[in-house]
């Protein structure tokens, strides 16, 4: 077993700052029962320190922020960081301020114990984590209270565990269990300063006086008892939501949070084996009594299911970026509506043809594009078998598009390679009826084409088409119309 | 340390007959692939057009330029015989509807073609970077809008040039005639303009290479060389298959 702890040690500060992307621009802090509990770089500047009394703080530092500790916050902020860290493990657990992640059965995977670590860092700070206590150990208690207690060392990181344990200062190993912090007074009073030091203790004798749990404790850390522990369950759907600091109005912001709401959603995709199809982002705009505004939804259709993150948020960048907003949005919430079986991703035996083997796979460029064009604009042709040229073709969203289609046949008259979208009626020649083309007459080659048909849905064409020369020597597709009284030319095409 | 210098210098001028040879400007580029390494060049389907470019074909990497005076001058079959092998294709802002039925008789397949329509020339450029740069495609064709006054700065085709090296695709900018006299990144530019009957004249004013003696005349497949297809076999004016009750030939008449 190989355990990493993550022990978010500026939790109260960041579950408030999550969502801004460089702090809050100017000092704060957050306080509890008036207390200052934690304070960020430009307030710890400015003399504010944790145990000062707010007011005491405000006078010293102009303009400070104070925030009310929120333990709601900070656990959401948990709980998305657990979330994308599933992607490495199944097995995390969630503590109260950190992280744990069984890691044995995922260093093959992820390229060894080092690399996974740099991964799970990068992703923690994706996820919104700035200020992080890391810590790898045999067993989930060691781990918990090393990445809590232990000075930060490269020295002492590569003695054995055991040692390190033993090492340990007292009062903050305690602190970090949750045990009577008056067992340190007691235990400093007798010499001892580590948990070495209570571990040389007679047994029996440390036992009857109180020190049942940390020895427990102790014995937990080191292996020698069993230390169960509960998994996250991850939510059945996916549906998370994330207020934002300010009110936001402009796209770089909302991307940016958008990003704290995707890592998760990468994860719970990873740990269930899904990737998403269709996912929606609604952005909650601030309403007042006089101004009621509906939620704004953005809707990402994939046409290439994917569970990266980095794919997902570049086709939600692209949404969000051409999206207007009717007001400032105050939070954003990010909804799984489907998503589909995928077992991970498949490389490519060989290069693929056409491109140079490095690229990416076509429906994600499809997927990128539409995001950011609409669907309505990339386009795929689709041949329907009818004879009257303008429905022979239909043009549809390429998204959906992919198996193969039974192809119409085809045609055995030439055909244009361009049409126009409407037939223009062209001008005739008084005497001889001549189709002219910009006061030029057009001369017809060969043989008309008749093309009757339409009569079963209503609409339906009796034309004579001709392939003509116009006089800058292109080939024109005209043709005749034959229905009603009067007959006139029509251009309908070029030959490109 | 002056030792190795030595060394290295001496490493460096024997490596000199070893470089690649450099192009000369007044003889013909012979690159396997100018900028991409070892591409294939891709040919044009036209020996006579395949004779006057560099590499024997077009580049398999990088903006190329056709200029046309008039859209449907013969653009599409020109670039048929390459287009039609090969993966996905996209159409950028094609200025009217590429007709299906048409594309696939000239070998390319309605499924492999994507056309984006954009709504300002910015998202077009955008659109063609994009698909440039993912490498995903055997080719992209771009058609520059603004009938009036071109309007591409440099830097864009720049840009486009770049990402089409990158992705390692071509890039077929279909321009209007009037930007002919514009400065452009493009290593190779032509200029195309029909001919009676079924000819197209080709101008590469534009190659590694020195400028050409006179511009090319190419005979291309369509319409009205029916007579040498009836000869043989293939689609010609009149319909040959009558074997439908609506689609039938007119009934001679003396004029319409």
């Amino acid at each position: 077993m190989l355990w990493f702890a993550l022990h978010l040690n500026g939790l109260p500060l960041e579950a408030w700052l999550a969502a801004a992307p460089d702090g809050a621009g100017w000092p704060c802090c957050v306080a509890e029962a008036k207390c200052v509990v934690q304070a960020d770089a430009p307030a710890l500047a400015l003399g504010v320190t944790p145990g000062m009394s707010v007011a005491t703080a405000s006078s010293l530092a102009a303009g400070l922020q104070v925030f009310v500790r929120d333990a709601a916050r900070e656990a959401a902020l948990v709980e998305r960081l657990a979330l994308s860290l599933a992607r490495f493990t199944p097995s995390v657990v969630v503590q109260r301020d950190g992280v744990l992640l069984e890691v044995a059965a995922s260093l093959r995977l992820f390229g060894g114990a080092r690399a996974l670590w740099r991964a799970v860092r990068e992703a923690a700070a994706a996820s919104g984590v700035r200020s992080l206590h890391m810590a790898a150990a045999p067993t989930a208690a060691a781990a918990a209270v090393l990445a809590r207690v232990e000075p930060r060392s490269p020295a002492l990181r590569r003695l054995p565990v055991p040692q390190r344990l033993d090492a340990l200062p007292l009062a903050g190993a305690l602190a970090a269990w949750g045990l009577d912090a008056r067992l340190a007074d007691l235990l400093h009073g007798i010499g001892c300063r580590t948990l070495g030091d209570v571990r040389m203790l007679p047994r029996t004798g440390a036992q009857r006086r109180g020190m049942g749990p940390l020895l427990e404790a102790i014995a937990r850390a080191r292996g020698e008892v069993p230390d169960p522990q509960t998994w996250l369950a991850p939510p059945r759907r996916f549906e998370m939501g994330l207020e934002l600091l300010h009110r936001a109005d402009d796209a770089a912001m909302l991307v940016f949070a958008t990003q704290r709401l995707v890592q998760p959603l990468a994860g719970w995709l990873a740990q269930q084996w899904l990737a998403a199809a269709h996912l929606t982002l609604v952005l909650r705009h601030e309403t007042s009594v006089r101004h009621a505004l509906p939620d704004t939804e953005l809707v990402l259709a994939l046409g290439d299911p994917t569970r990266d993150a980095a794919q997902l948020l570049l086709l939600l960048r692209e949404r969000l970026q051409r999206t207007a907003l009717p007001a400032p949005v105050y939070a954003l919430v990010l909804r799984l509506d489907q998503a589909v079986n995928h077992a991970g991703r498949e490389a490519g035996l060989w290069r693929e043809q056409g491109g140079a083997g490095h690229g990416e796979d076509t429906r994600a460029l499809l997927d990128r594009l539409a995001a950011r064009l609409g669907a309505e604009r990339v386009l795929r042709p689709r041949l329907v078998a009818d004879h009257r040229p303008e429905h022979a073709m239909k043009l549809e969203p390429a998204q959906e598009g992919g198996a193969p289609r039974r192809h119409a046949a085809a045609p055995a008259a030439p055909r244009p390679a361009w049409l126009l979208p409407e037939p223009t009626r062209l001008a005739e020649e008084p005497g001889s009826g001549r189709p002219l083309l910009q006061g030029a007459p057009l001369a017809r080659l060969g043989r008309a084409e008749r093309i009757e048909a339409g009569w079963f849905d209503g609409l339906p064409v009796s034309r004579d088409y001709h392939v003509a020369q116009a006089p800058d020597q292109r080939w024109l597709w005209v043709f005749r119309e034959r229905r009603g009284e009067a007959v006139h030319w029509y251009l309908h095409g070029v030959f490109g | 340390m002056r030792s190795a210098a030595l060394a290295f210098l001496a490493a460096d001028g024997s490596s000199a007959q070893r470089l690649p040879p450099v192009w000369c400007a007044d003889q013909l580029d012979r690159p396997t692939g100018s900028e991409g390494d070892g591409l294939a060049q891709r040919p044009t389907g036209h020996a006579a057009l395949d004779a006057e470019l560099p590499g024997g074909g077009w580049p398999a990497a990088g903006l190329i330029e056709l200029l046309l005076p008039v859209p449907g001058c013969g653009e599409l079959r020109l670039l048929a015989p390459a287009l039609a092998q090969g993966g996905a294709l996209l159409w950028v802002d094609p200025p009217l509807l590429p007709y299906a039925p048409a594309l696939a008789a000239l070998g390319i397949a309605p499924d492999r073609l994507v056309i984006v329509t954009a709504a300002k020339p910015a998202d077009a450029a955008w659109a063609a970077e994009q698909a440039l740069r993912s490498g995903a495609l055997s080719a992209v064709l771009w058609w520059e809008r603004g009938e009036g006054r071109p309007s591409t700065a440099t830097a864009t085709l720049r840009r486009l040039h770049l990402a089409a090296q990158e992705g390692r695709t071509p890039l077929f900018a279909l321009r209007p005639a009037l930007v002919r006299g514009q400065s452009s990144p493009a290593p190779l530019r032509l200029a195309l303009e029909p001919a009676a009957p079924s000819r197209l004249v080709v101008d590469v004013f534009k190659r590694r290479g020195p400028p050409m003696a006179a511009p090319l005349t190419l005979v291309l497949p369509g319409p009205a060389s029916r007579r040498a297809r009836r000869a043989g076999a293939g689609p010609s004016l009149t319909p040959d298959r009558q074997d439908h009750a609506v689609v039938r030939p007119a009934p001679e008449r003396a004029t319409a």
